[in-house]
């Protein structure tokens, strides 16, 4: 009886491995940055000590609306998969059904549909983290916006507070892993 | 799969027009237009040939449901082309008006055509799964294109009204089908109704006996929904906000494809729930009662909307007032409980698309014109643009329900209805409200023509000209020739096979 | 625990969703009004499914409206940026430009 959480187990110790292992991996890999800004806590490029209640970035809202795309289309994998495997096996509650290939077939159009809302996004820009994107009458007043800094700027700006800096590591940072 | 071709087909125009989109860039939105008209084509001639068999073959309903959720039978062949037609039409008032040319993207089409799915699947599945999957889709589609001139504050303030009071109803009324569900333990409207109550589905009858608040206050739940979406009191207030903000082929589309698929989802669950063969009789004794509140919503709806369409200054929020008003006549023959009353229902929709849609195609004509929604500013204008003034003659003579025209006929067969169920006081404010309205929609012809003419130069605008036209012609030939719109709107009726409920 | 419990607490998150609605001027506690309204429904479909013997209605009605509620927030959102952009306010009041 026991033996049934063994599944359980070795999915827990894997989990343990993978996260302690990529930590390791990183710590040997990672550039060492002895620069003030280099220390500071890295949380997605925004400021983490201060009030909670900053003005985040809109460009956080584009990423999540396409995790939200995937996130959600889990949803019915889950049960699509379960009944494939029954009709195709030919056991379970889905066995007599016939559905099989149909099923197959069916489950690749949805993400075919998905795929193509993915490649909607990618075309127009959104997963750029530097918009490419700009339509004339739709500039946000810069009063309310803080500053989007480009890389070139960046280069230049020395005496900002050290807020900005850090923002400006992580911006570095990702555009050299892009 | 060949049963349900048209959806596929509108499915893959739907994801070809979004791929072109992004394949050329959006440089030239208006190819997107036209390859969206071509593909509406080939779904319309596939509607055709479906109903076409159905009446070859002398039934007016496929007898297996595809994939025991969707059933291919006049009534919803009916919607579709309806909702065809409608997409057709205000594809090509983008396509025709310089101004929504530069907002016209691709997107526009794409959005369209999504909610023409949504239309689809609603109007032609009894299972309250489908039709609310439909109706969410149709709801998503309409909050976008609502605000789709992302940089007009008015657009974006309707869409915002819309998606509030959109994701309220449509909250209220997946609560309420989740108590139906509880209560029947299945989700198809057909077993609810003929459920004998000894084992699950134990249908609404046994319910009844047991359960009659709960019951009560899931079906007036689930009416939130639908009243929302035909914009019925109480559920009418984003209407006019919505509908004055929202781009004018988008309000087009709202005031006729999506507030038709409404009243086609509220036939049907009505029809199916209390009065189609094989319902149990303590039900459809409870459909009367149904049908006296949907008969005091139908006074309210169309009191209220014509007394406040009376003082309106914008031609395009008095036309939203108007729509309620309309959405009020066609609920007295939801009310009366007899296929011949829903027949005139649906007949009155079609009225209503051919009188509506030269409305808004004349708003759209004078906007491009004027720049301005006001009335007033359509002074003198009868002279300068003498053909459209005219068919708009016509469709006010048709809305307001005088002969010779197709207003005047639906309104005719909906009071005949009315009466011999017995509802003569209905009958009367409804008549009552006809004489309200004709105040209102003459101040329009009056602007038109009885003043000195403008001095402004009109340019010509042959496309949306010659549409206006047709429909004119429309609005009076089948005032005249009543016959084909009525055999069509009764093989529509006659595939729920519903039977007589009043008494 | 019966059927009683899991329809009280729907109807509880259904009735706290709608006073959210009602009371709150800001639009994403009348988004999140929606959400609890929509997780009430969800709430009973797979309560009534689980008590009615093999009827899987319920569950599948579940999966589906929470696609429904990812969707709605998605494009409420969109519509709720847009709105923030042009008036710099989230407050449905804010924006008045149409009534009578």
């Amino acid at each position: 009886m026991y033996f049934d959480y063994l599944t359980v187990l070795i999915f827990a110790s894997v989990g343990l491995v993978f996260v302690f292992a990529n930590l390791i991996i990183a710590s040997v890999l990672r550039p060492k940055r002895t620069v003030t800004e280099g220390l500071e806590i890295y949380e997605c490029g925004e400021e983490t000590i201060g009030e909670a209640w900053v003005r985040f970035d809109i460009r956080y809202y584009t990423v999540a609306l396409v995790y939200v795309i995937f996130a959600v289309e889990i949803a019915f994998l889950f049960p699509w998969a379960i009944v494939l495997r029954e009709s195709l096996l030919g056991e379970g509650a889905a066995a007599g059904l016939g559905i099989g290939v149909f099923a197959l077939v069916e489950g690749f159009v949805f993400i075919a549909i998905l795929f193509l809302g993915l490649a909607y996004v990618w075309v127009k820009g959104d997963l750029d983290w530097v918009l490419t994107y700009s339509a004339p009458a739709y500039q946000p007043p810069t009063s309310r916006m803080r500053a989007i800094p480009t890389v070139d700027t960046l280069e230049g700006d020395s005496e900002d507070d050290s807020e900005d800096a850090a923002e400006d590591t992580s911006t570095d940072e990702s555009e050299d892993a892009a | 799969m060949g049963r349900i071709a048209p959806e596929i087909v509108l499915t893959l125009l739907s994801m070809v027009v979004l791929t072109w989109d992004l394949v050329t860039k959006g440089r030239d939105s208006r190819q997107v237009g036209y390859l969206s008209l071509a593909g509406l084509a080939i779904v319309g001639y596939l509607l055709i040939d479906q109903w076409n068999g159905l009446r070859n073959a002398g039934i007016s309903a496929e007898p297996t449901p595809v994939f025991a959720m969707m059933t291919i039978d006049t009534f919803g062949i009916f919607f579709k082309l309806f909702t065809v037609g409608s997409l057709a039409a205000v594809m090509l008032f983008v396509l025709s008006d310089k101004r929504e040319r530069k907002h016209g993207v691709g997107e526009y089409y794409f959005l369209l055509l999504g909610a023409g799915i949504g239309i689809f699947f609603m109007v032609s599945t009894s299972n309250l799964l489908l039709l609310m999957l439909g109706l969410e889709l149709l709801s998503l589609a309409s909050y976008s294109l609502s605000g789709f001139h992302k940089s007009e504050k008015r657009s974006a303030e309707a869409s915002l009204k819309y998606v509030i009071f959109g994701g309220l109803s449509a909250g209220i009324m997946l609560y309420g089908i989740s108590l139906l569900y509880g209560l029947t333990g299945t989700i198809d409207l057909i077993e609810m109704g003929t459920g004998d109550g000894t084992s699950w589905p134990v249908g609404l009858a046994a319910q009844f006996a047991y359960n009659p608040a709960p019951v009560a206050i899931a079906i007036v739940l689930i009416f939130a929904g639908f009243a929302y979406k035909v914009s019925v009191v109480p559920f009418h207030f984003w209407t006019p906000d919505v509908y004055e903000g929202a781009p004018t082929p988008v309000t087009t589309f709202l005031a006729v494809a999506s507030k038709a698929a409404g009243f086609a989802v509220l036939l049907r669950f009505v029809g199916l729930l209390f009065m189609a063969e094989g319902v149990d009789a303590t039900v459809a004794a409870y459909g009367d009662r149904i049908g006296m509140l949907l008969a005091i919503m139908a006074a309210i709806t169309m009191t209220l909307g014509n007394l406040s369409a009376l003082r309106q200054a914008s031609m395009k929020r008095m036309l939203a007032y108007s729509s309620i008003a309309h959405a009020g006549y066609v609920l007295m023959g939801l009310a009366v409980m007899t296929p011949e009353g829903f027949s005139a229902a649906m007949y009155y929709l079609g009225a209503y698309y051919l009188m509506n849609l030269g409305a808004f195609g004349f708003l759209l004509y004078f906007e491009g014109v004027t720049g301005s929604e006001e009335i007033d500013s359509l002074k003198g204008m009868g002279w300068k643009a003498p053909l459209v003034s005219i068919a708009m003659v016509a469709f006010l003579v048709s809305l307001t329900g005088l002969p010779p025209t197709v207003g005047f006929v639906g309104k005719y067969l909906l009071f005949v209805q009315g009466i011999e169920a017995g509802y003569g006081w209905l009958v009367i404010i409804a008549a009552l409200n006809s004489v309200v309205s004709l105040f209102y929609y003459f101040r329009i012809a009056k602007a038109l023509f009885l003043s000195e003419p403008a001095e402004r130069s009109v340019a010509p605008q042959p496309i949306l000209t010659g549409f206006l036209a047709i429909l004119a012609v429309g609005t009076i030939l089948f005032g005249i020739y009543t016959a084909p719109l009525q055999s069509w709107a009764d093989s529509g009726t006659a595939s729920l096979e519903l039977v007589n409920s009043a008494k | 625990m019966g059927l009683e419990a899991y329809v009280a607490v729907s109807a509880g998150l259904f009735a706290l969703g709608i006073i959210a609605i009602i009371v709150r001027r800001n639009v994403l506690y009348v988004l999140m009004g929606i959400e609890m309204i929509l997780n009430a429904a969800n709430i009973n479909f797979v309560a009534f499914s689980h008590f009615q013997g093999d009827s899987l209605d319920g569950r599948m009605f579940a999966i589906f409206t929470i696609i429904l509620a990812a969707a709605e927030a998605a494009v409420a959102l969109a519509i709720v940026l847009n709105v923030f952009h042009l008036y710099d306010s989230i407050k449905p009041s804010d924006a008045d430009l149409l009534r009578e």
